[in-house]
């Protein structure tokens, strides 16, 4: 009895896996088509040089668990010491920090009026078809 | 470095020319509605310190709490023109009196394509790492700047133009700039101030970025001249006859900088190291070795590091070929003259400096440092000793910073 019922245990949690880790998970998307797949490298080269790629980034506003997880995995940087990196760019002229929105819908509208800007999202959002996820961490 | 930058420069006082450029571009927006936009950004702080030896003062901190050395408001103003032209101008309001109030930088921005920016006009000095932000005590983990290597006899601002490349691959970030312009101000050295010019002003610089590595490479080059009134002097000497001995005294010359940078950042620790060589051609002055090792750690919101700074000068034999004994003249000449080689002075100091910052805010920071200072031999420029008193070569600092950017 009780080992039936830890195997059922086991197989509820091996099912549940996949939606588990779905959840660690966050996707890079664009509307340019003519931008191939990224590499993390150039992810983070886009994100902390600004002007690079001609791509233009978008970040979710500081305390966004999404950005968080981004800053962390991506950049490899705590958030404090990125915004000094970007005090450090614009005090000195050499570039500007990229454009920061308040939620995942005006992520989508500044996808859709900018071409050429890139996002990061999380997996289990509703993404729309004209997007291409161009990059999948894994977390 | 070309002729034509150098007759370009006489040509036009930059400084001049750029506000007069800046005022034309804000007349043109009224009349044509050109579609500029502006933006303010600045920072601010407030610095205190205090010494625990009441016969020295070290950077202006003496025994009595003090916040007027490093405290001050900074606002920059950025006028776009275009995607590829812009204008910057950046006012700071000192605390310190001994530094200028004012218009620090101004100048215009062009970026013709992405990967190449060039600016013209008054700008930092990019001798060092931290040469940008040095107001910008948000940017940095110290409260100061490590004193032993960003010397005061160091200028901030400079005149000319400024070309910067990009390069990206999968795995680096690479960059290459060169700048070219002259120097015409004070530099102030223990609340003594000194005019300084200097022409030809060159320098190239070399960084690399891969990974979490950051490494800057750097040359600079100007032909200094420091207004020390030694000029009579000298002359008196020359006339003396002894033209090896009074050149020796000349404060003009070339002088060479040399920087190597290296830097490492991870989510949960870091390095930042810096060495440099000053090396003047006038044997008043020393070369000046210097290098500064911090290593630090972060914890959530609050950073831990540690400092170790050095400084080492190396001063010139000045031959004295003045002949004492022969007549009263030329004794007091020689006096005079081996007074003003004594008088020299040579730095060799070492510090260990203990560190915390607290990020309050995205915007907002605390910083408290304690450091201590050794000196050895008899001749500082670290530390200013009060008149009649002795120093026993060793202080410690305590300094308190809260930094704010917005």
């Amino acid at each position: 009895m009780i080992r039936a019922l830890l195997f059922s245990c086991w197989f509820i949690w091996v099912l549940a896996l996949p939606a588990i880790a779905d959840t660690k998970k966050i996707v890079i998307v664009t509307n340019d088509p003519s931008v191939e797949r990224l590499s993390k490298q150039q992810i983070k080269h886009i994100y902390m040089n600004g002007m690079s790629h001609n791509l233009n980034p978008i970040h979710l506003t500081q305390g966004n668990k999404t950005r968080i997880i981004f800053n962390s995995t991506i950049i490899g940087l705590t958030e404090s010491r990125i915004n000094s990196y970007w005090i450090q760019m614009k005090f000195s002229g050499k570039a500007d920090p990229p454009l920061e929105v308040d939620s995942f819908e005006e992520v989508f509208k500044q996808l859709h009026k900018d071409l050429s800007s890139i996002a990061y999202l999380p997996h289990g959002i509703d993404i729309p078809s004209t997007l291409r996820v161009i990059y999948t961490l894994e977390y | 470095m070309t002729t034509i930058s150098q007759y370009f420069l006489k040509a036009f006082n930059l400084k001049v020319y750029l506000k007069f450029f800046f005022i034309f571009v804000l007349i043109l927006s009224n009349h044509l509605s050109m579609a500029l936009e502006t933006s303010v950004s600045g920072y601010a702080r407030v610095v205190s310190g205090i010494i625990d030896d009441s016969n020295v003062s070290y950077h202006g901190y003496d025994d009595e709490l003090s916040f007027d050395q490093d405290s001050l408001l900074g606002l920059q103003g950025q006028l776009k023109i275009d995607e590829q032209l812009s204008i910057t101008a950046l006012g700071v309001a000192h605390s310190n009196s001994d530094r200028d109030s004012g218009i620090e930088w101004l100048y215009l921005n062009y970026r013709p394509i992405s990967d190449i920016q060039v600016k013209l006009g008054q700008m930092r000095t990019p001798f060092y790492s931290k040469s940008d932000v040095l107001n910008v005590g948000y940017a940095y983990p110290w409260v100061v700047v490590p004193k032993e290597l960003y010397t005061d006899y160091i200028f901030d601002e400079f005149q000319g133009i400024d070309v910067r490349y990009s390069y990206f691959s999968n795995h680096y970030s690479t960059f290459l700039e060169i700048y070219y312009g002259e120097f015409d101000d004070k530099i102030t050295v223990n609340s003594t101030q000194y005019k300084t010019t200097v022409d030809n002003l060159q320098g190239i610089i070399g960084e690399v970025k891969s990974g979490g590595f950051n490494y800057r490479l750097s040359f600079h080059k100007g032909d200094s001249n420091l207004e020390l009134q030694l000029d009579q002097f000298a002359s008196n000497i020359q006339l003396a006859g002894f033209g090896q001995t009074a050149d020796s005294l000349k404060t003009n010359g070339p002088v060479e900088f040399y920087q190597v940078g290296i830097e490492y950042d991870s989510l949960d620790y870091f390095i930042i190291s810096e060495w440099t060589k000053i090396k003047p051609r006038q044997k008043l002055f020393p070369d000046i070795t210097s290098y500064y090792l911090t290593l630090g750690q972060h914890i959530n919101a609050f950073t831990y590091l540690v400092t170790f700074g050095s400084r080492k000068d190396d001063l010139d034999e000045m031959d004295n070929d003045i002949p004492i004994g022969l007549n009263p003249a030329l004794d007091q000449l020689s006096a005079g003259y081996q007074l003003l080689v004594d008088s020299r002075q040579q730095d060799d100091v070492t510090s260990w400096t203990l560190g915390l910052r607290w990020d309050l805010r995205y915007d907002t920071a605390l910083k408290l440092e304690l450091k201590n200072v050794q000196v050895e031999g008899d001749s500082t420029s670290t530390f200013k000793i009060k008149e009649g008193q002795s120093f026993d070569r060793e202080s410690n600092i305590a300094l308190f910073g809260l930094e704010w950017v917005f």
